[in-house]
């Protein structure tokens, strides 16, 4: 976009001072980024990738018969995964979003290369549990973790960059109505998950809760999409998330890989992964 | 060699119409590195107003200089701006024309004095 018929009037003095003002504005956008929360994000990110794939690799190498459903594998538990990860995805966006300034752009160029990179053992070995063939359980952790080291490796990089700056104070209040009542639900959502697992017919009940998410992840721009949630959430609702998203994923490789989630057991871990959510739902977030 | 390197040489000629004005060029120096930022926190960073900044935006968008997002933060609605590719490779082109004419003039005192 050559101006054809460029303008006489930019002198020396006057692109000095325009180049003077580009450095100043470059200056105060980058005092401007929180490293700090930039670094936390990203870290949880990483853990939460190397959580997903150490799992569903888990329910791929899942024995026949092995699982707590009669006439069930492991494959079928993918879903029960796939649900809270889309949402931390939508609700982590929502996090960024409350920066004043984030920084964009962590995997483009040579930095997406290496993220593909780092997924190649994850799908070498999803290849491997299709065909059958086994391989020992460390491959398995080694995978998870080539999946998260470019996260990890962009939150190190942060933390560094953050030095010793303080960590910027958030004010906290109460959670509105909006964010309150998705949290609530995300909470029960994710109870009824794990409630469901020993039953031959929870596929339905999961697929009834994609489906929400769906709705959810199609207004993600609006008031009650995930990311103006996650942007109200304070430090008591992600970590009841992180309890929660854990523990369902316990939930789920147990029941693919023993016998132990009875109805009761099932009953149990659904109290414990909904309640961490529910309760978060009423405790103070992180307002602006 | 071309017509531009052979009879246009002036680093001028590379200046960049959509970046001429003081507010779109300092829009895109704040969003060239990398950064999405929201609308409020420009202004401020800018020391701009509202208006100038909004008609800013609505041109270097139309250009395919920038993106913009919009969404809500806690109940309340924001918009975000970043640079695309495109706006970030004309912005340095247009940097590096303004550096030119710069070093130009710097040099221009020198080859009198040695003539």
């Amino acid at each position: 976009m050559t101006t054809p018929d460029a303008p006489d009037h930019i002198d020396a003095a006057t692109a000095s001072r325009l180049l003077q003002t580009a450095s100043t504005a470059r200056d105060r956008v980058q005092s401007e980024i929180d490293r700090h929360t930039e670094a936390r994000i990203t870290g949880w990110m990483a853990a939460a990738i190397f959580i997903y794939v150490l799992t569903l690799l888990s329910l791929f190498t899942a024995p026949e018969g092995a699982g707590s459903v009669e006439g069930v594998s492991g494959i079928s538990y993918v879903n029960v995964l796939l649900f809270p990860f889309l949402a931390m995805t939508q609700l982590v966006q929502g996090a960024r979003d409350g920066l004043r300034v984030s920084v964009i752009g962590s995997f483009r160029g040579s930095k997406s290369v290496l993220f593909i990179l780092g997924l190649v053992p994850f799908f070498v070995l999803m290849v491997l549990s299709v065909a059958s063939i086994e391989y020992p359980w460390w491959v398995g952790l080694l995978a998870a973790g080539a999946a998260a080291a470019p996260a990890a490796a962009s939150a190190a990089r942060s933390a560094r960059a953050a030095g010793a700056r303080g960590v910027p104070q958030t004010r906290g209040g109460p959670l509105s109505a909006m964010a309150r009542n998705v949290t609530l639900g995300l909470g029960i959502a994710f109870g009824i998950a794990g409630a469901t697992t020993p039953y031959s017919w929870f596929p339905v009940v999961v697929l009834g809760l994609m489906l929400g998410l769906v709705a959810l992840l199609a207004g993600y721009t609006s008031r009650w999409g995930l990311p103006s949630i996650g942007s109200e959430w304070g430090q008591r609702q992600w970590v009841s998330f992180g309890v929660s998203f854990s523990l369902l994923f316990v939930l789920a490789v147990v029941t693919a890989r023993t016998p132990w989630n009875g109805p009761a057991v099932a009953g149990i871990a659904a109290l414990l992964i909904a309640t961490p959510l529910v309760a978060s739902a009423f405790a103070s977030g992180r307002r602006r | 060699m071309s017509e531009r390197e052979g009879g246009r040489s002036h680093p001028r000629h590379q200046l960049d119409d959509a970046l001429l004005t003081p507010v779109r060029f300092s829009v895109m120096a704040a969003l060239g590195s990398g950064v999405e930022i929201d609308f409020a926190t420009l202004r401020d960073l800018i020391e701009t107003e509202d208006s100038a900044l909004s008609k800013a935006i609505t041109h270097l968008v139309g250009v395919g200089y920038l993106s913009v997002r919009k969404g809500y933060v806690a109940n309340k609605p924001r918009t975000w701006a970043s640079a695309t590719p495109t706006g970030t490779q004309a912005f340095a082109v247009h940097s590096a024309a303004l550096q030119a004419i710069v070093s130009g003039a710097q040099a221009e005192p020198d080859s009198a004095r040695r003539a």
